[in-house]
């Protein structure tokens, strides 16, 4: 009896496979509503300082994170303290669509370079991203001419609205026949939402700081 | 060429990305160089077909080399239509590329290279003789693309992009430009969907093609401004 739930459980499992993921209009939902609640901070002198990731890493920028009125914008940041200057090196940040294929939230991060004293001293929006596959990404350098600089900082939810266009998917079926089933794959066009959402991942990556 | 490319597209097809060599220029840190080679690629060109679902590939081994002859024929109808020696993608690139860097501060040498290589190992090959201070090289490949059998052809420039220096052999700018058909999850910097030039099928892209040609021209234009923007110094 018992084996018999665990096989219906994992014919489930084999048909329906993993969860689905939240849709991007769900998350953007649950970005605003965090941002709505949260009180910011009133000086980021406040605001918990993480070192810059030696290696490639993954960060979310959420509600787990602390908020901060930029201009007139309120957004959840993080903030990063730069190991002091010695030579040439790149921070490439990037940040990918999460969600779902035809509903989509993307994450557009603002960079900004600030002093010891939290001066801006560069920012970089949205105008100075590329597009890498399904997503942003960013690279800056710090030169000789930025040795003041000693954080930067990456906060989100500067654009709202979302953009609809059509995209490519590649669907497969599977298609039981009496001589066993097999994975049939085809094209089709369909229009996909992608929603600027105030909260989400980004990858950060350094090139040029020795690894300690 | 069509082969190489038709597995590259493929590959890119059934694994949904492919990795990307990329380095970022520094500009600030570029202020010395004048001079630059600009590798011109001279081997023939031709363009590609990909269906990316194509209804034979799921049909075993067989199924798949039916799938890769299919589409190569329906590239060499492609090629016969849009006829390399009028269309010239190569010497578009070389010719705006070449205008675009003068405009943007650099001294430009043409150095012509017949073979189909990638653009680090097209440097490799040029360094000994050149005698300024970086080479560029680039490796473009132009198809029509569509997801399924049933759905649009859109066009597909690729563009692998190479700058380096000339004493030290140091990789100072690489990336890899995409214009078109978007394959989710490439990993390319990815320019434009090439909307304006969709077409229905095969028959529409051959009777057309004055309209396929310039949906090409128009992925060659967005690469050749992307690379400007990338090495402009100012």
């Amino acid at each position: 009896m018992t084996n018999h739930i665990w096989l219906k459980y994992g014919l489930l499992f084999l048909l329906a496979g993993c969860a689905n993921p939240p849709t991007g209009s769900q998350i953007v939902a649950q970005g605003t509503n965090a941002l709505e609640k949260v009180e910011v901070h009133q000086s980021l002198a406040q605001a918990p300082v993480h070192p810059l990731p030696i290696k490639a890493i993954k960060v979310s920028i959420d509600n787990k994170d602390t908020a901060f009125h930029f201009g007139t914008k309120k957004a959840f940041f993080k903030l990063f303290r730069l190991p002091p200057f010695k030579a040439p090196y790149s921070i490439t940040i990037s940040s990918q669509q999460a969600g779902q294929f035809a509903n989509s939230a993307l994450f557009i991060p603002t960079l900004i370079a600030l002093d010891g004293q939290f001066k801006v001293m560069r920012e970089y929006n949205e105008t100075k991203m590329i597009n890498r596959g399904n997503g942003v990404e960013l690279t800056v350098f710090i030169n000789p001419s930025n040795s003041n600089e000693e954080y930067i900082l990456i906060h989100g939810g500067a654009l709202k609205g979302k953009i609809v266009q059509s995209m490519p998917l590649i669907q497969t079926s599977v298609i039981a026949t009496p001589y066993g089933s097999f994975a049939y794959s085809s094209g089709a066009e369909i229009e996909g939402v992608i929603h600027n959402s105030p909260i989400g991942s980004i990858e950060i990556e350094q090139r040029g700081l020795p690894e300690l | 060429m069509n082969k190489i490319f038709i597995s590259l597209l493929i590959a890119i097809s059934l694994t949904g990305c492919a990795s990307v060599s990329k380095q970022a220029f520094n500009k600030e840190n570029s202020k010395h160089i004048k001079t630059l080679t600009l590798a011109k690629q001279e081997a023939p060109e031709s363009y590609g077909i990909n269906i990316v679902a194509h209804p034979a590939a799921n049909f075993g081994l067989v199924g798949g080399l039916i799938a890769v002859a299919d589409l190569e024929s329906k590239g060499s109808i492609l090629t016969k239509a849009l006829d390399p020696k009028s269309t010239k993608l190569r010497e578009q690139l070389s010719l705006k590329l070449n205008e675009a860097l003068n405009k943007a501060g650099y001294s430009i040498e043409v150095v012509a290279h017949t073979e189909e290589k990638e653009p680090t190992a097209m440097i490799a090959g040029l360094r000994s003789k050149s005698k300024t201070d970086v080479i560029l090289a680039t490796n473009i490949n132009a198809s029509y693309i569509a997801a399924g059998p049933t759905t649009p052809y859109y066009p597909y420039v690729r563009a692998d992009v190479a700058l380096a220096d000339v004493q030290s052999g140091k990789i100072l700018y690489q990336d890899t430009i995409t214009y078109g058909y978007a394959f989710p999850n490439s990993k390319t910097i990815h320019l434009g969907t090439g909307s304006d030039f969709q077409f229905e099928n095969i028959d529409k892209l051959v009777e057309q093609k004055d309209k396929a040609r310039a949906g090409l021209a128009a992925g060659i234009e967005a690469i050749i401004n992307q690379v400007t923007f990338d090495l402009a110094k100012n």
